[in-house]
């Protein structure tokens, strides 16, 4: 039998917290911390020809989305949005994200990732760094940052960076596809995620400014310039690698796949900012709704949908990363992502309807 | 003041959520026998499919009801008293109220089919939690299972035991499926789909009695021949017709002859069945679908019971026979002037009047007006939109006026109905794509023609981003309908 879309994710132990789920976990806790803070995986790097342990990771997860990711595109085969996106987000971490890094070295030139911008990486706004780089590098990283990032924001959302782009969102809906709906609906948890995702672009920021007085200062300044340097270090230690690595994929198997991009994640911080101001939301069709909750139950972001469906209420959330999910399950065909600007009647009537 | 609500489904919690919104001060309370806290029913076959917990189908976090300060009463009301203004539960408890809104939905409509009454299990339905409950002891068995009656919860059914790996049978007695909404094309298209998902679609028949073992539970159904279904329509007041002997002649079954993807059971082994109709079908699970009434029967022996029809008679105010009491939702049964009274069985009219009724219950003048009629559905996997009603269905006749379009993509399990009347749009039925209903909806009050609808048929297109239905063939197929070719344009490949 022929069973597209979502399948009996609740019956499995392994999609629905069972022991094998938190087996899942755990190991994937112990991989990071042993990539993180040993050596061990340089031995296996370099039998395999690899070079580095972080040229080992790079493999394996290329390897982990492209093949999360055609399981995707035969789950979602009758969905265009989710193959172009999902072809998308396989390509861009083939080629930007792994293939290109490597050629750019191979070249001799400096191991680049044009899939990563601020903030996300810090070190791409941090002066002791790029201006080190060649022009274009800097160009593309300045550009990115303060051009690309608003203008894409807020003529598509933040989708076109969260879910069509960067590498985090890219194993979440590949790899991570059958634990998106672990994550929390509470109100509690999106309490806690908005006092905690700005928080996270608040300490980028002020450490990206703290690194440009340090730069400037030079050697005026030695105890901004050592502060910075522990700043950055702890960042590096607690953000960078516990939070996006140990917590933010080990947790897959029992909180969904998006706990960084939604609690911790600065550029998804930034890009929400500029997708409440943008023409990005999802739209309801009136009245249509049942409020079965399917839309809620697979928000790999947390965001209960069905509340906007249930009340007619389109609607744009600064943590929703538009991977579409909620409109390909919902059985009433009530939502749809738009971003096309709304006519000047369709305007109209909704005021109307309001007054 | 006390509101006191009957019932803790989309009605009754829509409007204690309403009254509360327009009065801070009231005191609110929820009666419920089923369940302690409101879920939604539409989706209980979502989670007997795994795709969601029981606690998901609730649609409210359950803290909302203490921070809106709405008691929850948990028992099934035996009186009510409208003089005393009190109701009386089965544990004895009495409960005063000052306004009373009855929300008590619907049940399944039993059948009077010989040998029901010495069923103890087996039977499946979608429609109470204690259903959902029933439908996974059973299931959980394997075996055959049969589907009674062609509509929407039968289809559920269909779908949901199908998922569990029951040879399903789905018996219906009109010539094809769900008459009253799909046309002979449509249905086809859907059962072809059907058929593909090895279910077993037999149309036509008419069940007339069930066995059961020594212990009372389901072990086959029996259909009669001779015994035939017509189509229903709205007018078939009961939504369910009294058994007709076959005079008329039986409607064409394109479409519907068995063929080599269909479910191998002992009945195709065992020969074509489209010859020998009529007979026995061994099962464990029965569903019996042939739709809901309203649940008014507890209302039958109270102390002062409001005048009842299909439902609790209300006006247009939702205001019962009694004094202070009111009705809304599936329960209750609407008299307007200058129009025979109604009964709207749908999530979205449970939730509009049930609004509507609170305000009422707050002294406001109401005066309901039904909109538009407009639904959706999902047949497995093809996705269906109507808004209007077509011409035909509420006529005897076929109006020489009346004009429908119909087209089916080649090859594809996507068609599109529109039906025309004195040069406006007077409905649609849109298979297998994404439609906006609030656009449709829109064409048909504004009295646009067919042709001007064609023109701008995009604006109402609802798909995801990329997966735009290509309306080409259609506006093509149109042209060519328009040129007169002919009444009714079906391409298949």
């Amino acid at each position: 039998m022929i069973r597209p879309g979502l399948g009996d994710r609740l019956a499995h132990d392994v999609t629905n917290r069972g022991v094998t789920a938190w087996l899942i976990s755990a190991s994937l806790f112990a991989f990071y911390l042993v990539l993180y803070f040993t050596e061990w995986l340089t031995p296996v790097a370099l039998a395999l020809h690899l070079g580095s342990k972080w040229t080992l990771y790079g493999t394996l997860y290329t390897l982990a989305i492209l093949l999360g990711g055609s399981f995707m595109l035969r789950r979602y085969a009758h969905n265009r949005y989710q193959v172009i996106r999902t072809i998308c987000v396989m390509l861009v971490q083939l080629l930007f994200a792994y293939s290109l890094p490597q050629f750019l070295v191979f070249l001799k030139q400096p191991e680049f990732y044009f899939s990563y911008l601020w903030p996300l990486k810090l070190d791409y706004l941090n002066p002791n760094y790029i201006f080190h780089l060649p022009l274009p590098f800097i160009l593309w990283s300045i550009l990115g940052s303060f051009l690309l990032v608003p203008i894409l924001g807020i003529f598509f959302g933040k989708r076109w960076y969260c879910s069509w782009v960067c590498g985090c969102g890219g194993l979440a809906n590949t790899f991570g596809e059958p634990w998106r709906h672990l994550s929390s609906k509470s109100t509690k948890a999106w309490r806690f995620e908005r006092a905690s995702i700005y928080t996270v672009l608040g300490l980028a920021v002020v450490l990206t400014a703290l690194m440009f007085v340090s730069y400037a200062a030079g050697g005026a300044h030695p105890q901004v310039a050592s502060f910075t340097v522990k700043y950055q270090t702890w960042y590096g230690l607690i953000v960078a690698s516990m939070l996006s690595g140990v917590f933010g994929v080990g947790l897959y198997p029992i909180n969904g796949t998006r706990v960084w991009c939604r609690f911790f994640c600065p550029m998804a911080a930034l890009l929400g900012i500029v997708q409440k101001a943008g023409r990005y939301r999802i739209t309801v069709k009136d009245d249509m709704c049942i409020s079965c909750g399917l839309c809620s139950k697979y928000c790999e972001m947390g965001i209960d949908v069905r509340s906007y469906a249930q009340s007619n209420e389109s609607f744009t959330r600064a943590s929703c990363v538009g991977c579409g999910l909620c409109a390909e399950v919902c059985p009433r065909g009530v939502l749809r992502l738009e971003n096309a600007s709304r006519p000047a009647q369709q305007l109209q009537l909704v005021q109307i309807q309001r007054l | 003041m006390d509101y006191v609500i009957v019932g803790n489904g989309v009605a009754g919690i829509t409007a204690a959520l309403d009254v509360r919104r327009r009065d801070p001060r009231a005191a609110i309370t929820v009666i419920s026998g089923e369940t302690d806290y409101f879920f939604s029913r539409t989706a209980l076959m979502y989670s007997f499919m795994d795709r969601l917990s029981r606690r998901d189908l609730e649609p409210y976090e359950r803290g909302v009801y203490d921070a809106q300060r709405i008691r929850r009463v948990r028992g099934w009301v035996q009186d009510l008293d409208a003089h005393s203004r009190t109701l009386k539960l089965d544990s004895g408890q009495s409960i005063a109220w000052d306004r009373l809104l009855l929300a008590t939905g619907s049940h399944p409509r039993r059948p009077d089919w010989q040998g029901l009454e010495n069923v103890r299990s087996g039977l499946v339905n979608f429609v109470s939690m204690q259903d959902l409950d029933a439908c996974e002891t059973v299931a959980r068995r394997g075996g055959k299972a049969v589907v009674v009656g062609g509509g929407l919860i039968g289809l559920e059914l269909v779908e949901c035991l199908r998922w569990a790996g029951m040879e399903v049978t789905f018996l219906i007695r009109e010539p094809w499926y769900w008459p009253i909404a799909l046309n002979e094309a449509e249905s086809a298209m859907v059962i072809g789909h059907l058929r593909h998902h090895g279910v077993n679609v037999v149309t036509g028949e008419v069940v007339t009695a069930v066995e059961t073992d020594a212990a009372g539970a389901v072990t086959g159904i029996s259909t009669d021949p001779s015994m035939t279904g017509r189509p229903l329509t709205p007018n078939d007041e009961k939504g369910v017709l009294a058994r007709s002997p076959s005079t008329e002649p039986r409607m064409p079954k394109s479409g519907n002859a068995p063929d080599a993807t269909a479910l191998s059971g002992s009945r195709l082994r065992s020969g074509a069945f489209s010859e020998q109709r009529g007979s026995r079908y061994e099962c464990c699970a029965l569903g019996v679908s042939i739709g809901v009434e309203p649940a008014i029967d507890w209302l039958r022996n109270v102390s002062t019971p409001p005048r009842l029809g299909r439902g609790v008679i209300v006006d247009a105010g939702f205001r019962t026979s009694l004094p202070s009491v009111f009705a809304a939702g599936d329960c209750a049964e609407i008299e307007l002037s200058r129009r025979t009274p109604f009964v709207e069985q749908i999530w979205y009219s449970a939730k509009r009047q049930s609004a509507l009724a609170a305000r009422s219950m707050l002294g406001e003048p109401i005066q309901y007006e039904p909109p538009i009629f407009f639904n959706s559905s999902k047949f497995f996997e093809i996705e269906y939109t109507t808004v209007g009603r077509f011409p035909r269905d509420s006529e005897p006749t076929q109006l020489p006026s009346a004009h429908e379009f119909y087209f089916r993509y080649p090859g594809k399990d996507v068609s599109l109905r529109i039906a025309e009347q004195d040069d406006a749009v007077r409905a649609f039925n849109l298979l297998g794509s994404r439609w906006d209903h609030n656009q449709c909806e829109r064409w048909i009050e504004e009295r646009r023609s067919l042709d001007d609808v064609m023109d701008r048929l995009h604006q109402a297109q609802f798909d995801v981003e990329f997966g735009r239905l290509d309306l080409a063939p259609v506006r093509a197929a149109f042209k060519q309908w328009r040129a007169g070719a002919s009444a009714s344009v079906e391409v298949t490949a």
